[in-house]
């Protein structure tokens, strides 16, 4: 596998072949680097998804759907495969809709939204109807997201913090039933970011899917489990 | 007899972790028979007296551990001073991977202090730490080193991709990428602090293997065994080197490695060529690259991670008895002297006022 510019001339790409058949798309805050291991068993690209990896940010914030209409329009059309970790998946199914592929492989994607805490949810409506009085300033609320908010949120700021709440709120649960790929979902056992609860009820909703468990593991298992999840690639 | 040593760990270089794991491991070791101190150089370039009993851990939140910070005085008695009180060591064993520790900085600062230091002198640790000079002197004298360019916008490449990118100076593998095409690496480099300094591209050899040999001249010329590390992925990342085994010596590794006689005795050559040119002190660690019948030197790490220690079961002795001839080595050296003759005074005598020189 080696690093290449896309033809956007501002995304990178671990690619072995010039005709990949598998996409790999990898969660929020991580790279292409986390396939490592998986990708170079197959003829395939790994993104460094538009402001991580070695890649440029993007000029304005982007939600999954323009993530999606991105890279629909610059990867091979000889890829047949997308396999998305986390926040990947959710622009897998994305994609899913603008072009037919064979099959997408979901990892612990985050595919319905779980209610945010509704005590801090309470506490920053409050804080926001205060602030629509002039009550409270805009800084005290940015204070407010920045102590509460989650690590990822934490973690950015600028174009991909926009690009986070998007993400965070685009909630897939209605487009489920209309997704017309096939799907392979895997989950972690025991993955606390985005529980295995989702993935058996999106296995509910969704037409055609298998959720295949991964025993013990958590979120973040695509170096510690590639053996496992190489198997289930190769079964397809 | 034993010893009075400072252990310099830390550092502002991307492999300061790595230094205090490598530099608590010798401390303990030569706590054994010698009073050690640790003398810790922070990220933030700030110099500290440690307690050598330290885990660590402590060095993550390292508030607490910060209690001594230590003055450096060049005038007159030079040496670390705390609290106006100088601090005696026989001798420096220099911990430090990467950046200023390892590139010659530390090195002069230590000769202007007129101490006594382990590991590469300055000019050795300058030429292991730029992979261009290394590589222009390689190939001066005939060694086998795989073609490296300057990366630089304004000239043309001279061979295909795909490429290993590794910026010029710095010994880790921080940076070091696999790219396809000129134009990726091109990008690469703007985009990231790493290359400031400068880049160099070499050919990617897609199964090609790492290939390392600890060398040393105190008190006699030895090599280590020949150690093959196991790669799992393109490259020996840096994760997979320091990361996931808890530091360098407990990476998986194959050791001794098997390799037939031939390239055995060719590698042994190599080592003692080079070694005639750019000697070791201390213990350092040649890299060399084995693709199929080929082998080229790859680099030299002039402080490598635990000091190599781990490398040397061929010798029947034991890490203290190998850190010892580190220090011995370092002991047995006069310092450099300077010398002044030539400077009598006469040309400043016949000079005339210096506006007159400036005319």
């Amino acid at each position: 596998m080696a690093l290449q510019l896309l033809k956007d001339g501002k995304t990178f790409a671990d690619v072995n072949s010039e005709k990949p058949k598998i996409c790999f798309l990898h969660g929020w805050g991580r790279s292409s680097d986390d396939f490592s291991k998986i990708s170079k068993k197959f003829e395939s690209i790994a993104i460094d998804l538009p402001g991580f990896g070695k890649s440029e940010e993007p000029e304005n914030s982007m939600n999954p759907k323009e993530y999606a209409e991105y890279l629909t329009n610059l990867i091979p059309d000889t890829v047949e495969v997308l396999v998305g970790h986390s926040f990947g998946g959710k622009i897998a199914v994305h994609m899913s809709f603008i072009k037919k592929y064979k099959k997408i492989v979901l990892i612990g994607a985050p595919l319905i939204r779980k209610n945010p805490q509704t005590s801090l949810n309470f506490r920053l409506n409050l804080y926001k109807f205060l602030n629509s009085l002039n009550l409270i300033s805009d800084k005290t609320i940015e204070k407010y997201k920045n102590k509460y908010g989650s690590e990822d949120y934490k973690n950015v700021a600028g174009i991909m913090r926009d690009t986070l709440v998007k993400t965070v709120n685009d909630d897939l649960s209605q487009l489920l039933e209309k997704v017309n790929t096939k799907v392979e979902l895997i989950w972690g056992e025991r993955d606390t970011v985005i529980p295995l609860s989702i993935g058996e009820e999106a296995n509910t909703k969704l037409k055609e899917s298998k959720l295949t468990i991964i025993k013990n593991e958590g979120h973040n298992m695509l170096k510690s489990k590639s053996g496992q999840i190489i198997r289930v690639l190769k079964e397809l | 007899m034993s010893k009075n040593i400072a252990v310099i760990i830390g550092g502002p270089s991307s492999e300061h972790d790595i230094s205090i794991l490598t530099g608590l491991q010798s401390a303990r070791i030569l706590s054994k028979d010698d009073k050690i101190s640790i003398l810790y150089w922070s990220k933030d370039n700030n110099w500290y007296l440690l307690d050598p009993n330290l885990e660590s851990k402590d060095f993550i939140d390292d508030e607490k551990i910060l209690k001594k910070p230590i003055e450096l005085r060049v005038n007159g008695d030079s040496g670390f001073y705390l609290k106006k009180k100088k601090l005696d060591f026989d001798v420096f064993l220099n911990s430090c991977h990467g950046g200023p520790g390892e590139d010659g900085t530390l090195q002069s600062l230590l000769e202007i202090l007129r101490v006594k230091y382990t590991g590469p002198k300055v000019v050795p640790a300058q030429i292991c730490m730029d992979k261009y000079v290394f590589y222009t002197t390689m190939k001066e004298k005939g060694l086998p080193v795989l073609h490296k360019d300057l990366v630089n916008s304004k000239e043309k490449v001279t061979f295909q991709g795909p490429y290993i990118l590794k910026p010029r100076f710095g010994g880790s593998s921080i940076g070091v990428e696999v790219v396809n095409d000129y134009e990726s690496v091109l990008k690469i480099i703007e985009s990231s602090e790493l290359y400031a300094q400068g880049a160099v591209i070499e050919k990617y050899l897609e199964n090609s293997e790492d290939i390392l040999i600890g060398v040393k001249n105190y008190p006699s010329f030895n090599l280590s065994e020949i150690e093959k590390p196991i790669k799992n992925e393109t490259l020996f990342s840096y994760s997979e080197k320091y990361l996931k085994n808890g530091g360098l010596e407990g990476s998986k590794r194959e050791l001794p490695a098997k390799i037939d006689e031939d390239k055995k005795n060719k590698i042994i050559s190599y080592v003692e060529k080079i070694n005639s040119i750019i000697p070791t002190r201390g213990i350092f660690r040649y890299d060399f690259l084995l693709d199929n019948e080929d082998i080229y030197i790859n680099e030299i790490n002039a402080i490598p991670g635990s000091h190599a220690l781990y490398l040397w079961q061929n010798l029947n002795k034991s890490k203290y008895e190998l850190l010892n001839d580190i220090v011995d080595e370092a002991l047995s050296e006069e310092i450099n002297t300077w010398t002044t003759t030539g400077s009598d005074g006469l040309a400043l005598k016949s000079a005339k006022d210096i506006q007159s020189k400036l005319g």
